[in-house]
This record gives structure tokens, C-alpha cells and sequence, in this order.
């Protein structure tokens, strides 16, 4: 799989770069500043970008809209973006197009490999992944009328985790159930929240931004 | 000291104005020169415009009655001139200054008529032919000059307390910055102490326990490596806490939404993350200078915190808008009302930051709600940023 990263530190881009090869990518370009990454990710069309959100030379979200705009032009491109901290607002901007393939966490999550590259596969596959972080904020944000208040405990609970990127396997794993009890349990989420069949993925996106819109 | 250097300045932007002052001393010679404009009417102008530039105040009080004054001597002289003993006193005081003046103009308006000098002790007396004319011309002058200065007096004395509530304004105003200067140091001080004292016991803290878990592990790779491994998962987990740590602090100083989106959408961020339902409503066509963006944003921060603290509000709406100069922020919750904004510490902080750039906040919370926090600085709104996407 060929990705681009986007970071403007090298240290961290050099050992991102180096911590991807290891575990069997392509890196096809890295890039330090905001508009050589929209013309990387233009031009190379890779399976999966790894983006920051503060580049240069605005240092503001520079990485960010970089990546929505390469989203406009190219829907449902595989963008994984890494920043120092997480915000519900531009985990909302990310998942707007309902495209998937999105993926947003901290930095410090690329310490557990496995935990970043399992989301560098999820989100190349076009799948979700939100950082626990920004999950733990909306299970803190108090709803009232939104369809989410119909869910059980344990379908929040699942739904949660199906946010933060997890498949069904890790979610019975993580909640010491069975794999079928965690698909009911999706199908069950799905219907309350008037989701039409469709396939998986699409709908596991649908739910997550249900979630965050409550 | 503070109001020292204040005055000071003042003092420095006045100058070229005192330059103007003394350009008047030729400019009336050189009319006197030419065309025999009456001497005291210009020396009185002169003066008046010299202390105008001293003391304004006094200029005003002092113009009218300057002018009353050498009416009156002029009508004395006239009746003086009528009554064919016209003297000229050499005595001083103001009155004595200005007739000195006006006499000698109206001698030469005499001598012209072949009048006649007498010099004795006394001074300078002056006799014509047609004294009569003469004497009319210079009473009617001088009437004409007692009228005007009435006339003046209501109008000076305006001018006399616009100038005196001016000062009165100004001096207000440089206790008002003295103050909340003060307020500002204070305050960036004790953030400061606080940023320095969270490294201290946090980040910095973590870093050195990582450092001793690190050296430790070295020891044990070969010997044990199972506890080697134990105490390298406890270090990755210190430098994410680490990290965990910094990015709170960060938040605390400069929040990084409002860093890389101004207020707007900073306000926007603080919404999602309330433990209230919240709404905002922004209409910001450029950002605030960046120090009252973050003075606004902690503003609303502490607003929204009282309100899951201490309304039991179930909604809140928070309202940005920025219209004739002013910046005005309105978060108003559904709660119970009955805050007090005297009793809240945090609030009292706000309202100190926010004088800092002349804001104010307001608290209105009748018992039973709804409480309304309006927050208002005046400022100027930069061009929005063009984006490159």
C-alpha cells in the first residue's frame, strides 16, 4: 500500500516514515508544508495519506484543510490525520462528506503500532477510526432528543468502540462477548438509528456520525 | 511614576502647538507695520492665543474680560479726547498696559487731524481740532468692544468647562489604564507561576521518572527481560501522561482551536465540548486582535463553566456578533437565574482581563431566570484570511 505523510517536524516524519516501512507500507512521498501535501495527495492518489493537522506555512490547520480539500476533489480518499490534540469540531469537518475513510487520533497513539496500524489498514479499507479521546467527549456530551438516547447501555458501549475504528471481532473481544452477540447488537443499532441496509462499512460511518450528531 | 510618563507625552504632542504660538509675535508686528491695525486688539489677541497654548482655561476666562477691560478704557479716553484733556497714564496694570496701547493708536489717528503733543510728568497728553470725531470713532469702537466681550463671556465659560471635564476625562482615564495595567501584569505574573509550577510538577516530573525507568531497563535487558519489559511499558505510559499533561496546559494557555481558527470557531469547539446543550449562533466577518480573541474566549469558557456549575440549565445559547466597533458575545442559559456576579471569583478575573482592552462584562439573572452574560470590547476586526484551498 503506498501512503503520504504529512509532517512538518522531522524527526516525527522521519520515524512515522521508518515506523511504516516496518510494518510492510510503501511510502510514497513526504511532504512538510500544506500545499505540497494537497499537490501530493493530488497527484499520487495514495491508498492512505498520514496527515498532521498544523503544517506550515500558516501553522494553523494548514494539514487539515489540505485533506478536506483533497476529500472535495477526490471523494472518499483514505486520509488518516494525526495532531497533538483532538476536537470534536474537526472530527465533525472530517466526517461531513459521509464518505468514510477517515481516520483522526492523537499523536501519542502512534506509540501503540498496533493500535496505529491497525488504523492505517481500517481506514484504507475505507472504515472510520475516531480517536478515543474524542468517543470518550461525546459519551460526556449530554443528548436529549436525538435517537441515540434510544440505545441500551451496551449498544452505546459497542458503538463507541465501532467509532474508535473496531471491528466486530475487537469489540466482543474488548467486552468479553461473543462476535455474534456484538453483530445483533450492530444490527439492533443500526435500526434505531434508521440506518437503510447497505454494506458494512458505509453503515458502521452512518452510525459513528449519527453518534457524534447526538 | 505611571502618571508621570503620561503627562509627559502629553507634553511632547503639545510642543509644535507652543511653535505656532510664537509665529504670532511677527505676524502682528508685520500687520502693525503695513496697515496700522489697532495695536491693543492684537495684543490682546496675541495674548490670549500664548496662553491659550499655556492654559486654556485661563485663556477663556481671560479673553472676555481683556476685552471688556480695554472697551471700557477706550470710552474713557473718548470722553477724555471730548473733553479736550486726553492724557495718557503711565501706570501699570493691565488696564493701564491696554490704554498705554490704544492711546498711542488713537494719537496717531489724532495727529492726522493736526492734533498736538504735550509731554509732561504726567504722560503724554494729546489735543485736535476735530476732537469730537475723533472722540465718536473711539467711543463707538470701544462700546463695540465692551458688546463683544459680554457677548463672549456665556460662550468662553462653555469653553472653560469643556476643556475642565476634558482634563477632568482624561485623568479619569489615566486611572482607569493605571489600573488595570496593574491588573494585567498581575495577571500574566500569576500565569506564569502557574505554567512554571505545572511543568514543574508535572511534565518535567514525568520526563525524570521516564529517564530512571529507561536507565533501568538498560540494566535488566539481559539479566531480566521480563521486568525490563514491565518497566518499558511503564515509561511508554509516563510519556503519554507526560504528553496528556502538556496538551492540558496547552489548552489552558493559548487553546489550540482558537490558535489555528480564531474565535469563531474556537466558540464553536467550547459548544461541542459543554457539558450542556449548547447553540451557538456566530456572525464574525474577520478575527479580533489575537490578545482579545483569547481575553473573549476564556470569558466564555468561565461563562459556560457557571452555567453547568451553578444554573441546572438544560439549553444554552451563546450569540457572537461585531457591529459599530464593539465585539459583543451573549450567553444566555435556560437556568434558574439568581446569579450574583459579585460572588464568583472566576467572573470577577473575566471582567479584569477583559478592562484590560476597555471590555466590560454584565451579568443579568433575575431569581427564576434567565440568566444573560453579555460580554462587550471594542475592537477592530482584521480581514479574514484568504485560503489557498
Amino acid at each position: 500500500m503506498r501512503v503520504v505523510i504529512a509532517e512538518d517536524l522531522f524527526l516525527l516524519r522521519e520515524g512515522l516514515a521508518s515506523l511504516i516501512k516496518q510494518h510492510g507500507f510503501d511510502v510514497a512521498e513526504t511532504v512538510d508544508n500544506g500545499p505540497s501535501l494537497l499537490r501530493a495527495l493530488l497527484d499520487q492518489k495514495p491508498d492512505i495519506a498520514v496527515v498532521d493537522v498544523r503544517l506550515p506555512p500558516s501553522y494553523s490547520d494548514e494539514g487539515l484543510r489540505a485533506a478536506l480539500e483533497a476529500r472535495r476533489q477526490v471523494p472518499g480518499l483514505p486520509i488518516l490525520v494525526l495532531s497533538q490534540h483532538v476536537e470534536q469540531l474537526y472530527a465533525r469537518e472530517l466526517l461531513a462528506d459521509q464518505a468514510g475513510g477517515v481516520g483522526y487520533l492523537l499523536k501519542d497513539r502512534v506509540f501503540t503500532d498496533e493500535q496505529f496500524i491497525d488504523a492505517l489498514h481500517t481506514v484504507a479499507r475505507g472504515g472510520t477510526v475516531m480517536d478515543p479521546e474524542v468517543v470518550a467527549k461525546l459519551l460526556a456530551r449530554p443528548s436529549n432528543q436525538q435517537p441515540v438516547t434510544r440505545l441500551t447501555d451496551r449498544e452505546r458501549e459497542v458503538l463507541a468502540l465501532m467509532a474508535e475504528g473496531r471491528s466486530n471481532s475487537a469489540i466482543a473481544q474488548r467486552l468479553f462477548v461473543s462476535e455474534k452477540a456484538v453483530s445483533k447488537h450492530c444490527t439492533s443499532i443500526f435500526a434505531k438509528l434508521d440506518l437503510p441496509p447497505s454494506d458494512d462499512d458505509n453503515r458502521r460511518v452512518l452510525a459513528v456520525l449519527a453518534y457524534l450528531n447526538s | 511614576m505611571d502618571d508621570m510618563t503620561i503627562t509627559s507625552a502629553a507634553r511632547v504632542r503639545r510642543l509644535p502647538h507652543l511653535g505656532w504660538g510664537a509665529l504670532l509675535a511677527p505676524v502682528m508686528a508685520l500687520s502693525l507695520t503695513l496697515w496700522g491695525v489697532h495695536y491693543s486688539t492684537l495684543t490682546v489677541v496675541f495674548l490670549a492665543a500664548t496662553i491659550w497654548y499655556v492654559a486654556p482655561a485661563v485663556a477663556a476666562d481671560l479673553l472676555p474680560i481683556a476685552l471688556i477691560n480695554l472697551g471700557v478704557h477706550w470710552v474713557i479716553w473718548a470722553v477724555d479726547l471730548a473733553k479736550g484733556n486726553a492724557t495718557v497714564p503711565s501706570g501699570g496694570g493691565i488696564g493701564g498696559l491696554l490704554t498705554n496701547f490704544q492711546s498711542i493708536a488713537a494719537t496717531t489717528q489724532a495727529t492726522g487731524n493736526g492734533a498736538r503733543f504735550i509731554i509732561s510728568e504726567g504722560g503724554v497728553a494729546v489735543t485736535s481740532p476735530n476732537m469730537t470725531s475723533v472722540a465718536v470713532i473711539d467711543a463707538t469702537a470701544g462700546l463695540a468692544l465692551v458688546l463683544f466681550g459680554l457677548w463672549l463671556v456665556p460662550r468662553t465659560v462653555g469653553v472653560h468647562t469643556g476643556l475642565v471635564k476634558h482634563n477632568s476625562e482624561l485623568s479619569h482615564r489615566v486611572a482607569k489604564l493605571t489600573a488595570t495595567r496593574i491588573d494585567a501584569v498581575d495577571t500574566a505574573a500569576l500565569e506564569l507561576r502557574r505554567v512554571e509550577r505545572d511543568l514543574h510538577d508535572g511534565a518535567q516530573a514525568r520526563l525524570v521518572a521516564l529517564g530512571i525507568a529507561l536507565r533501568a531497563a538498560e540494566g535488566l535487558v539481559r539479566s531480566n527481560p521480563d521486568a525490563a519489559t514491565a518497566l518499558l511499558s511503564e515509561a511508554r505510559e509516563n510519556s503519554a501522561k507526560a504528553l496528556a499533561e502538556l496538551r492540558d496546559l496547552v489548552r489552558g494557555i493559548n487553546p489550540p482551536v482558537l490558535a489555528e481558527r480564531g474565535l469563531g470557531d474556537a466558540i464553536a469547539a467550547l459548544a461541542l465540548d459543554a457539558q450542556v446543550e449548547t447553540t451557538v449562533d456566530i456572525d464574525l466577518p474577520g478575527r479580533p486582535p489575537a490578545p482579545v480573541e483569547s481575553a473573549v474566549y476564556f470569558a466564555v469558557a468561565e461563562a459556560l463553566v457557571n452555567v453547568v456549575k451553578h444554573a441546572h440549565a438544560t439549553s444554552v445559547h451563546i450569540s457572537v456578533t461585531h457591529s459599530r466597533g464593539h465585539l459583543r458575545i451573549e450567553v444566555s442559559d435556560n437556568g434558574f437565574g439568581g446569579a450574583d456576579p459579585s460572588l464568583g471569583s472566576g467572573l470577577h478575573g473575566v471582567e479584569r482581563r477583559l478592562g484590560t482592552f476597555d471590555g466590560i462584562l454584565a451579568v443579568s439573572s433575575p431569581p427564576g431566570g434567565p440568566t444573560i452574560v453579555v460580554i462587550e470590547v471594542p475592537c477592530a476586526l482584521s480581514s479574514p484570511k484568504i485560503s489557498s484551498y
